[in-house]
């Protein structure tokens, strides 16, 4: 694979408008607003949570336009029940689960996908994980297969979990809120996340 | 000069999750710079975490909002303009080559697709049932690995084993389902079949139990057929076979008809986590018939024993024949 990055071609992250606390007050702030019927803060939330709520929806549904009905209807759901809107600590926390929540159940209406379901009483949470070792780096060929293959066997919770995190810079508290789980557990699936990072690295510098 | 323990992925996912320091920071860069191929693989993986493709126009988006918003009896939003969130996907390492990946499916390169290849496994001791978006249910046996190809369903219907699975296979004569296993293919032709194949053992077994199936090597097998293709390559197929032993295992029943000791020791690694060893001239190839349906581990191998003429000896999970 062709190696674009150089010396000053890495950046930092992506440098974001607010900083998360300010964020998360200034939607705290809306919400409230929009408790009062207030439209334009209405707008002003959606205008800054859709992108990155579509994106998400779309980890789940696969498809854009069900993607996209997702967040709109969480939005109206919203609007709709605005006076007893009961949204707090975090805003953003609250619409990445309310999405999320929408997205299981329409994947479970829709029978989209596949369906597994263990039978045995030893239950291993998270059902086996194929990581990527070296038997795979004989076996795969090149990086990109194993890259694929790592990503493929990432178990779902985790990779909402890793998505969360890097790409939508959720907190813990945020994402266990959205997994509908304990902080703890959210810091074990990271502490897996890394484990998966550390193979890569090794797996990179081995080839 | 940088060594390899600088590459600590604690700080590379800190640095991901936006909480390294700015010293950290330009720490990482640093290193990135140093070692393009771990930037431009954490990349990659990174990128493709959530691939999805360019979300909806905002605007547009609020304007079909805002009409559905209207449809409903309350007051129209009033309409104005203001700064949106940046995105925080656009990660600064390697997008170029992300961007313009191809992604190895089992069969073809395809660009970004819009799904990634399912991998499903069970550990010891553990099975499970798959069904599939097309109907077709995959019973899995345990120490086994299935892969549903991310283009499953448009043309065809691939999948790849390393272990043992019995397909119940949902018709689709548009859409051909294969299963890969090693080096062998065994397309269903409407079909209810097993495949077993382990790569630590490198042979491969296919099971028909209804209908007909394609099997690269083998030719066209119909029900009550078994083939059996060697790890050197050897093919023998039995007609009018026994193939309830062969599928048994589905119902949580090991049972056995003339299986090779090899496959026994093998199930009894996968399905109750013990290593036997037999101590006997040629024992992979001496044939075992009989059920170890139900049994706890110790007297599983107490009957495998009695058959055999020989006695087993424990230490833990390990048993020795002889």
């Amino acid at each position: 694979m062709a190696s674009t990055v150089g010396p000053g071609a890495v950046a930092g992250p992506a440098p974001v408008e607010l900083s998360s606390t300010a964020a998360a007050a200034r939607d705290l702030q809306l919400a409230a607003a929009i408790r009062r019927g207030d439209a334009q803060a209405f707008e002003t939330l959606y205008r800054a949570y859709h992108a990155a709520l579509w994106r998400f929806a779309h980890l789940a549904v696969n498809s854009s336009a069900v993607a996209e009905e997702l967040v709109q209807d969480v939005f109206l759901a919203v609007w709709q029940r605005r006076e007893t809107w009961d949204v707090r600590e975090s805003v953003r926390g609250w619409l990445y689960a309310a999405v999320r929540n929408r997205a299981i159940k329409h994947r479970r209406h829709a029978q989209l996908g596949e369906r597994l379901v263990v039978d045995t009483t030893d239950e291993v949470p998270g059902l086996g994980e194929a990581p990527m070792d070296s038997h795979d780096a004989v076996e795969g060929g090149d990086l990109e297969d194993a890259i694929n293959r790592a990503l493929a066997a990432i178990p779902e919770r985790r990779r909402v979990a890793m998505t969360l995190r890097w790409k939508h810079a959720l907190s813990p508290a945020e994402i266990a809120r959205v997994l509908q789980t304990t902080p703890e557990s959210v810091r074990v699936l990271l502490s897996r996340a890394r484990a998966d990072l550390a193979t890569l690295i090794g797996y990179v510098r081995s080839v | 000069m940088s060594s390899s323990d600088e590459l600590s992925p604690e700080l590379f996912e800190r640095y991901l999750a936006g909480e390294t320091t700015p010293r950290e920071t330009a720490q990482v860069r640093r290193l990135f710079a140093e070692h393009p191929d771990v930037a431009d693989a954490l990349g990659a993986y990174v990128a493709r975490l959530d691939p999805s493709g360019e979300p909806p126009d905002t605007d547009a988006s609020w304007a079909v909002l805002r009409d559905r918003l209207a449809a409903a009896p309350r007051r129209p939003p009033v309409v104005r303009r203001l700064p949106t969130r940046p995105l925080r996907w656009a990660l600064p390492i390697a997008l170029a080559a992300a961007a313009c990946l191809t992604v190895a499916t089992m069969v073809t390169r395809r660009p970004t697709p819009t799904a990634l290849p399912r991998v499903y496994t069970t550990t010891v001791g553990q099975r499970a049932t798959l069904t599939l978006a097309d109907g077709t249910a995959i019973t899995i046996a345990p120490g086994s690995r299935l892969e549903v190809a991310a283009d499953f369903g448009r043309e065809r219907r691939d999948v790849r084993l390393d272990g043992e699975a019995y397909f119940a296979v949902a018709h689709d004569a548009a859409r051909p389902f294969t299963v890969f296993a090693g080096t062998v293919t065994a397309r269903d032709v409407g079909t209810a079949y097993v495949v077993r194949h382990y790569t630590d053992d490198g042979a491969v077994r296919v099971a028909v139990r209804e209908g007909r199936v394609d099997m690269s090597g083998a030719g066209l097998l119909r029900a009550g057929d078994i083939a059996s293709r060697s790890a050197d390559g050897a093919m023998r197929v039995e007609h009018g076979a026994d193939t309830d032993a062969m599928v048994s295992w589905t119902t949580g029943r090991l049972a056995y008809h003339d299986t090779p000791l090899a496959d026994v020791r093998g199930d009894l690694r996968r399905w109750y986590g013990i290593d036997v060893a037999v101590r006997r001239a040629a024992s992979d190839t001496v044939r075992f018939t009989g059920s170890l349906a139900g049994l706890p581990a110790h007297d599983a191998v107490a009957l495998l024993a009695a058959t055999l003429g020989l006695k087993a000896t424990w230490q833990g999970s390990h048993a020795v024949l002889r």
